[in-house]
């Protein structure tokens, strides 16, 4: 560290630290906390180290581990929605007679994402079979996410959720007669609304409000904040909402220290409502801006490539040679896209092979479909390498556990009446009894499809001649299957029922997940799951318990539920190859050597996702509320996004970008998206130049 | 660019940097090869924008493969990414491209789907059936007492059928080269004095199958290129941006170009006028099934304001051969006693590369040319042909070989016989791909033993798809159809899949049967063993993991992976659909009921130096594009090679019908006279005399293109045909004695 940032690092001052990504202004954070413990010797002065996703404490909470002895309640390192959580819950006898909750005095209950989406579930289905939303194509699932994302919009950018509606509709420039769905979305909204304040519902827009307009304004409350956080560390300003920077900037000037800090460039959440350009507002207010940049020449260089491809009227600054030392390109050509995922797990297991550790290095893509991770792994697990994925959400109920303890939670249910798949139960039944094998497992489900009795048939009930085809094992342990299932019919209490199929039978000898650990963790996500969604029902709804276990298993079956748990395998495995989309990657804050780019063609790199029902932009703040979102305004944002995108990818890569190109793209399509267009420019340009001289 | 070496010819086409260009080639002349260069050079060193690309237009998938690898190549080689900057399409490529920029200007919605020619003819075919039912009377009025008289009912109602379907096929592509909608048919119709029957019938059809398309929310090839042209004849905006796009347009085998092709291309290159044409118009010899005309490119090159070049010089025939396909045109030129067909082939003749020229033309081998004068019946001709292949081989087992008949029948009745011989024969060129290829069907039978393991039939079925590939190997097929019928008779199959020591007691001809047997059931049974537990994967995955164990090539496995997304996206739309719905849905698709993306390229190239050795049998029509050093060309008679004298020949002159009996040309005519009053009013039989001259026209370009694929020694023969009343066609007679008087 320089002179001057050491002399900045140790000052009472209130700073704003921005930068290119990669170059130290995480450290920096770090090493500022570590000095201010360090320096806390008298009263604690507690710090409040503010991130925007809980993955990007992991640098902080590190860094803390290397300091010898401080005070736990001295540090709390959240992000702002766990921190509106945290007072909300903490201040609600303060104000929740005063936010229009039919039952102030009981205690509310907090929804998450997937459960907002359930009972967004319960207001929308009648609504859909009045003929509502007809004029859109989209599935149940993201209808619903759609709906529950304008709510949030409205609270984190701060205009009421009454005029989502209006917002969407003034900016539309299609058929007037669509115009109809955002008067549907409007009003099922308005509903989630009065139902949540009905039931003491506190979904996330509800959290961010109260917290704002009622907790933000009141002095006891803005006194006890004052007295628990005297100095403030927040990092990636850029990828929080508006609300937060308005929070943090009203609270400024209360701080003793604070060290904002900003990505330049970056803002890769603002599909979520983050907004780079109100957390710039932080450098007027600090009383020092400092500005970090990588200085090295190949740091300039990739600068200055990323900006050459967005702008390719920009004079070249470099020869071809650099950029092929920088971007390399299949030796070659390669049609289909498997064969391409081929080519790229022979360069990888080369690389490996080499010396290059596979943490190394990252494939990535705009989206990364399932069949990728599975062909791809299949691939590298040929030459022992291993590839680890992370998604911002995977579905649990693709998980060979979650089906049989889901399967098993039906069977044992007779009573709800659901459907079962005889296919599934006959793959589960092979699966969890391992001894058994597919063809005596269809045996008995064919038997039992044939009785059409709904339940699994008791081994005396067998007719002779497949019972003859079953040994002695086999029949012991179906025997052991079934008479647990029998002897645990209509538990209700989901969590009990799950956690005792998988210890007193699962996870035993003879059966499938024994000494499966994984298969453990698994299960304590899908119990983690129904508590939550048991708790968001409070007392307030009336529920029978029967009706609720039945609730949760047909939407973890539909992907309602346990579909978008944060996937954490990333920290399972570091010595495995990291598969991931590209905002995923930009979001872990982490440089790697090598970078493979997949579907190079695809426009998802930097256009927008179509959502019929929900705009990041148009319910922005920086809209301009009654303008029409035109074809040119997609233009520009396209290319903002992949000026952003570029450099953030250019500046996480120490040695190489792999351009993984084929004829045909995933899709079978043959797309030539803007980034291929501008870096072929770039390539020609150069060779161009090179041929000139 | 400056690293390759280049004929005067080549350079002058690569000097190129604008305007309109018409380049007449010679077969072997590096046609390809000039244009893959030219448009890398356009790529490498024109002004392009980044958003802007050079269009290359080629006729066929195959072609526009070839094309995309020469350029990418050329690119890569100097570090620029391969498929940016330039599009290489098929005509009905580019169609489709330009509709689906605005599908709704064409009254389609986004996800309008093409159907290929066998669904077309499939619906076109039905359509003629209905309609004779319907009208009976009308229908019995086209067929000739005589062909009556000689075939039972039976047979004439199916060839009925058949002919009427061409003609209606023939009437319809001629309504969509001129871009009529069948409603447009009906007002001329309406207009008519006296419509034939004929034709009021095809009219019907061609409502009636419109109305099929509609029904399918689908469009045939014909109707894509109508609706190209019409989006951008309609959308100004949609036209100036797309000639934006495309500032240079490099149009391959312009020969075969039709009135709409170049109407549609005309319009591209009208603001920056940038458009190089290719052709060899000597070769043209798609005229009689397409509405391709080679008149186009000549007239084009004629153009005043258009740039003429020549690429005379080929590499890839021995002196001899040139000569000869040299006096061929010559020959029709100038001495052809039917003054009309004169004009069937045009300068400029072959001429050899010149020393030091990278492609030196080969030395002949002996005899260089052995054109047979003798009449064999079409047997003795195919023993003549075995006996002088089988002596070749052994001298030359190092040389490619093919040997041309005109039909696929006959080339299919030489496979059968020189198989027969013990001739080791490669029928690729008239491989349907689309059977081979792993398909919706193959998965769905494999979802099938899956969801049913039990099942001892359907894990038999299981057993032929994991060994498809061994089909065509009949001592092997006979091993894997023995083991199929040994697995169907198992009682219990979990005895065969899961018991430690499986024993199987089939009877085998040999030891080598039977280690076969026993190697194909090892790895069938660890095989399936692994498919069930890949059940409880999510479906997609279940497929992939099925796709890695199957042979496959890689067009069959980017279709799989294609599947497995559209079941994953089914599963996320409907996720209370079982596995039953899924296997449904994948059979719709295997029976083509329902509409599924395919990989454009359907056929895959064909390298005639991977077969040395062996013989390739084909069309000549499929032969074109490829050469071999020795080929054989046969029937080279005056029934597949008419000179429209009156002792010829005529195919396209149907005996079922009454005169005048080529119904295909006459209600062309018919129709085109209504298209356009200034033309003579329709006289029934004109169409069917002028006819003769066409097919004699396309039938000495088709000898000229079979001569040219010989690069160092070529055989003719002739048979006498069924009846043994066919003669030597005189073309052919000609050039004999011709070349053996200069020679």
């Amino acid at each position: 560290m320089d002179a001057a940032l050491s002399t900045i690092l140790s000052s009472d001052n209130k700073i704003f630290l921005h930068g290119e990504a990669c170059s130290g202004k995480t450290g920096f954070g770090c090493q500022r906390l570590k000095y201010l413990l360090s320096e806390m010797k008298g009263e604690p002065e507690g710090i409040l180290v503010l991130v925007s996703q809980r993955s990007l404490a992991s640098p902080y909470q590190e860094a803390l581990k290397q300091v010898k002895t401080y005070r736990k309640s001295e540090v709390s390192i959240l992000t702002m929605s766990g921190l509106v959580r945290r007072m909300v819950n903490l201040f609600w006898p303060l104000i929740g007679h005063i936010s229009g909750f039919y039952r102030p005095y009981e205690p509310p209950s907090f929804l998450t994402l997937e459960t907002s989406q359930y009972y967004m579930g319960r207001i929308v289905d009648p609504m859909i079979l009045k003929g509502y939303f007809s004029t859109v194509s989209l599935t149940r699932n993201r209808l619903l996410s759609q709906l529950v994302d304008n709510l949030n919009k409205a609270a984190i950018v701060g205009f009421p959720y009454t005029e989502i509606g209006k917002r969407l509709s003034e900016a539309w420039v299609g058929q007037e007669s669509q115009k109809r769905v955002y008067e549907d979305a409007q009003e099922a909204v308005n509903a989630f609304r009065a139902f949540c304040l009905q039931n003491n519902l506190l979904d996330y827009s509800l959290q961010v409000e109260l917290f704002k307009d009622l907790l933000w304004t009141n002095p006891i409350f803005r006194q006890y904040l004052n007295r628990q956080y005297v100095h403030l560390i927040y990092d990636n300003a850029e990828e929080d909402p508006p609300y937060v920077h308005d929070i943090i900037a009203d609270w400024w000037k209360d701080f003793k220290s604070a060290l904002v800090i900003q990505d330049d460039m970056a803002g890769y959440h603002s599909f979520l409502g983050a907004d780079p350009q109100s957390a710039s507002r932080f450098k007027t207010l600090a009383e020092k801006s400092i500005h970090l940049q990588n200085n090295t020449q190949d740091a300039f260089q990739k600068r200055e490539m990323a900006a050459t491809i967005i702008d390719y009227r920009k004079p070249l600054q470099f020869k071809l040679e650099d950029i092929h030392s920088f971007i390399k390109q299949p030796d070659q050509r390669v049609r289909f896209y498997p064969e391409l995922l081929e080519l790229v797990a022979r360069d990888i297991t080369e690389k490996v092979h080499g010396g290059v550790s596979p943490n190394g290095i990252v494939v990535i893509s705009p989206f990364v479909s399932d069949s990728t991770i599975f062909t791809l792994g299949h691939e590298l697990a040929k030459n022992n390498i291993n590839l680890r994925s992370l998604r911002p959400s995977t579905s649990l109920r693709d998980e060979p556990v979650i089906q049989t303890l889901i399967l098993f939670a039906i069977l044992a249910h007779p009573e709800w009446d659901l459907s079962l798949d005889t296919y599934r139960i006959t793959s589960v039944l092979a699966h969890a009894i391992p001894e058994f094998d597919l063809v005596r497992a269809h045996l008995i489900t064919k038997h039992m499809q044939s009785t059409q009795s709904g339940k699994l048939p008791h081994l005396a009930d067998l007719p002779q001649q497949i019972s003859d085809r079953l040994n002695e094992e086999q029949k012991d342990r179906y025997l052991t299957l079934t008479n647990w299932i029998e002897e645990n019919k209509g538990v209700n209490f989901l969590d009990d029922f799950f956690s005792r199929l998988f210890g007193e039978l699962l996870s035993q000898p003879g059966f499938g997940f024994h000494l499966n650990l994984e298969s453990g963790s698994t299960t304590a996500k899908l119990i983690t799951s129904y508590k939550k969604f048991r708790a968001s029902f409070g007392y307030q709804i009336e529920i029978d318990q029967s009706e609720l276990a039945k609730e949760f298993v047909k939407s973890v079956e539909s992907g309602l539920l346990a579909a978008t748990f944060v996937d954490d395998k990333s920290e399972d495995d570091v010595n495995a190859i990291l598969i991931t989309p590209v905002m995923s990657f930009l979001g872990l804050n982490q440089a790697v050597d090598y970078q493979y780019w997949l579907n190079i063609g695809s426009s998802g790199w930097y256009e927008r996702l179509e959502q019929p029902l929900t705009h990041p932009i148009v319910l922005s703040r920086r809209w301009q509320v009654g303008e029409k979102w035109t074809a040119e305004h997609d233009q520009k944002l396209s290319r903002e996004n992949l000026e952003k995108t570029l450099h953030g990818l250019f500046n996480r890569c120490r040695k190489e970008v792999f351009l993984a190109n084929s004829d045909f793209s995933e899709s079978g399509m043959e797309e030539k998206g803007l980034l291929t267009l501008h870096i072929q420019a770039l390539f020609r340009r150069a060779l161009k130049e090179m041929q000139d001289d | 660019m400056t690293n390759i070496r280049l004929r005067e010819s080549q350079e002058r086409i690569l000097a190129y940097e604008g305007g309109l260009m018409g380049i007449s080639a010679v077969p072997g002349s590096g046609k390809t090869f000039t244009l893959s260069h030219l448009a890398a050079k356009l790529v490498l060193e024109s002004d392009l924008a980044f958003d802007q690309e050079v269009l290359i237009v080629t006729f066929s998938n195959v072609a526009a493969d070839n094309f995309s690898a020469r350029i990418g190549k050329i690119l890569s080689s100097k570090g620029i990414m391969e498929g940016i900057g330039y599009k290489v399409r098929t005509l009905h490529g580019l169609a489709s491209d330009i509709i689906r920029e605005r599908p709704d200007l064409a009254g389609l919605s986004n996800d309008f789907s093409i159907i290929d020619e066998s669904e077309s003819t499939e619906i076109l075919k039905d359509l003629v059936q209905y309609q004779m039912l319907q009208e009976p009377e009308i229908f019995d009025s086209f067929v000739s007492e005589s062909f009556r008289i000689k075939n039972n009912p039976r047979k004439v109602e199916t060839e009925l059928r058949d002919e009427i379907y061409h003609v209606v096929s023939r009437f319809i592509k001629t309504a969509k080269d001129h871009l009529l909608s069948a409603d447009q048919v009906q007002t001329l119709i309406d207009n008519a004095e006296t419509p034939s029957s004929l034709l009021l019938i095809c009219q019907k059809i061609y409502q009636a199958y419109q109305a099929a398309l509609n029904y399918r929310g689908a469009l045939d090839f014909d109707d894509l290129i109508r609706l190209a042209w019409m989006s951008l004849h309609n959308d100004e905006e949609l036209l100036k941006s797309l000639q934006y796009r495309w500032p240079y347009i490099l149009e391959d085998e312009a020969q075969d170009s039709s009135l709409v092709q170049e109407a549609i291309l005309t319009l591209l290159t009208s603001k920056e006028k940038n458009w190089v044409r290719v052709g060899d118009p000597n070769q043209a010899i798609n005229e009689s099934f397409t509405n391709a005309d080679p008149r186009l490119l000549r007239e084009f090159i004629k153009r005043a304001d258009v740039q003429r070049e020549e690429l005379p010089e080929s590499g890839r025939s021995c002196p001899q051969i040139i000569s000869l396909a040299n006096t061929l045109n010559e020959w029709s030129q100038y001495y052809h006693p039917n003054p009309i067909t004169r004009d069937a082939l045009s300068h400029p003749l072959i001429e050899r590369t010149k020393p030091g020229d990278p492609q030196q033309n080969p030395e002949c081998n002996s005899p260089a040319i052995d054109l047979q004068n003798k009449r064999f019946s079409s047997d003795l001709e195919i023993d003549f042909l075995i006996a002088d292949i089988k002596q070749w081989l052994e001298e030359h087992p190092d040389d490619t070989l093919a040997v041309l008949a005109p039909i696929n029948k006959r080339v299919a009745k030489l496979a059968d016989d020189f198989d027969k011989a013990r001739i080791p024969v490669v029928q690729a060129l008239m491989r349907n791909p689309e059977n081979t290829r792993i398909s919706a069907g193959a998965i769905y039978r494999l979802l099938r033993s899956l969801q049913e393991p039990s099942d001892p039939t359907l894990l038999s079925s299981a057993f032929k798809v994991l060994f498809r590939q061994y089909q065509d190997d009949e001592k092997v097929w006979l091993v894997v159809e023995k083991c199929v019928r040994y697995i169907k008779m198992q009682k219990a199959v979990e005895t065969l899949l899961y018991n430690e020591s499986p024993e199987f007691l089939v009877e085998f001809e040999d030891m080598y049967e039977e280690e076969l047997a026993n190697d194909f059931m090892n790895h069938f049974i660890h095989t399936m063993r692994r498919w069930h537990k890949a059940t409880v994967l999510p479906l997609d995955q279940t497929i992939i993991t099925i796709a890695q164990d199957l042979s496959l090539d890689p067009v069959e496995l980017a279709t799989i992976h294609k599947i497995s997304q559209l079941v994953k996206q089914i599963l996320n739309n409907q996720p209370e659909w079982n596995i039953n719905e899924v296997i449904n849905e994948l059979k719709e698709i295997a029976k083509n009921n329902r509409a599924f993306f395919s990989f454009n390229d359907a056929e895959d190239g064909f390298d005639p130096d991977l077969h040395k050795g062996k013989v390739v049998v084909a069309t000549y029509h499929k032969a074109k594009g490829l050469e071999w050093d020795k080929v054989y060309l046969s029937s080279l008679n005056n029934f597949d090679f008419p000179s429209a004298l009156p002792e010829d020949y005529f195919i396209s002159e149907r005996q079922i019908f009454v005169e005048p009996r080529n119904r295909q040309a006459e209600i062309r005519a018919e129709l085109l006279s209504l298209i356009d009053p200034t033309q003579p009013a329709y006289v029934p039989g004109v169409a069917t005399m002028i006819d003769r001259n066409d097919v004699a026209r396309e039938r000495i370009r088709l000898l000229y293109v079979g001569i040219t694929r010989a690069k160092k020694s070529l055989t003719g023969s002739f048979n006498t045909g069924r009846y043994g009343n066919q003669s030597e066609a005189l073309a052919i007679k000609e050039i004999r004695e011709r070349w053996q008087d200069e020679n």
